[in-house]
């Protein structure tokens, strides 16, 4: 990381490769699903997003089946 | 409304986005081009002097600040009875000008009309930021905020700068001083108001939209 580079602004971890490799799904599959674009999701899963809307939270705990709290979790600082 | 980020841009809504403003700006930059075109054309060839060029008479108004206005009943002739005249400004012309008349005589004028353009190049500049980062962008910010110091610095210098070239040129034809530093300040006072009104709102709305491009940028982050 660069000095430029301040990293991310928050502590949260999103787990979406996670639970996608576990109920064997692509990306493509869930963006189909869930009516997000493939680039968002991606900018989800890499950790590059500034928010979450519920909506958005909603319709990919139905598609995962899961908990919010399976989705995200927060990285203690060191 | 969220952008999409991966959508294509839409030419259609950005045409509207920056209308009328945009049409306005191209049509008076095609107009400035044809109309200097036919300027340099009889400038050249033709009889006319303008901003000092051609074989004319080279003419500049000039303040009567200082300068004794002979006629008893003001600069005016034909007055009814119990009416006198008098003006600010009076045309002055060299019937044979030299060329540091014509130059003088050419420094009344042009500065204006450059910076009209400048303006509206600048404006051009603007319209094409927005068509290609959205109305809400840094760039935008830093080009209203630039446009807005321009705007306020550029009628200042060029009414001083006239005013200026206005009596060094009256000075060449009447006998008399001319008051050139008071002309100046009259000249910069009278300018002030309208330039200042207009860059203080171009220097809000680039903190408007400085801030939009915030807020933006935080939306485009948001899935």
């Amino acid at each position: 990381m660069t000095a430029a580079d301040p990293g991310p602004e928050h502590a949260i971890e999103i787990h979406l490769d996670e639970l996608l490799a576990a109920r064997g799904m692509t990306l493509t599959q869930l963006s189909e699903q869930v009516g997000v674009t493939i680039v968002n999701l991606s900018i989800l899963k890499n950790g590059r997003a500034k928010a979450i809307r519920f909506s958005t939270l909603t319709k990919l705990c139905e598609a995962l089946d899961c908990q919010p709290g399976d989705l995200l979790s927060w990285r203690k600082g060191d | 409304m969220r952008p999409d980020l991966d959508a294509a841009p839409d030419q259609g809504t950005d045409t509207k986005l920056t209308a009328p403003l945009g049409g306005a700006v191209k049509f008076i930059l095609i107009l400035a081009a044809v109309l200097l075109a036919i300027v340099l054309i009889f400038a050249v060839f033709g009889k006319i002097g303008l901003f000092g060029l051609g074989s004319g008479r080279a003419c500049s108004g000039a303040r009567t600040n200082g300068i004794a206005v002979t006629a008893t009943a003001g600069p005016l002739a034909h007055l009814r009875s119990g009416v006198t005249s008098g003006g600010g400004q009076v045309l002055l012309c060299a019937s044979h000008p030299t060329a540091g008349q014509r130059v003088l005589v050419s420094l009344t004028q042009v500065p204006e009309i450059a910076l009209y353009l400048a303006v509206v190049l600048l404006l051009a500049q603007l319209l094409r930021g927005i068509r290609a980062a959205g109305p809400f962008a840094v760039t935008v910010a830093r080009r209203l905020r630039f446009l807005g110091w321009f705007v306020l610095a550029g009628s200042l210098v060029v009414a001083v700068g006239q005013s200026v070239a206005q009596s060094a040129f009256a000075s060449t034809v009447v006998t008399g001083s001319v008051p050139a530093v008071r002309n100046a300040v009259d000249a910069g006072i009278a300018v002030l108001f309208v330039p200042l009104l207009i860059a203080c709102g171009l220097l809000t709305l680039a903190r408007v939209i400085r801030v939009g491009a915030r807020m933006s940028d935080d939306l485009a982050g948001t899935v």
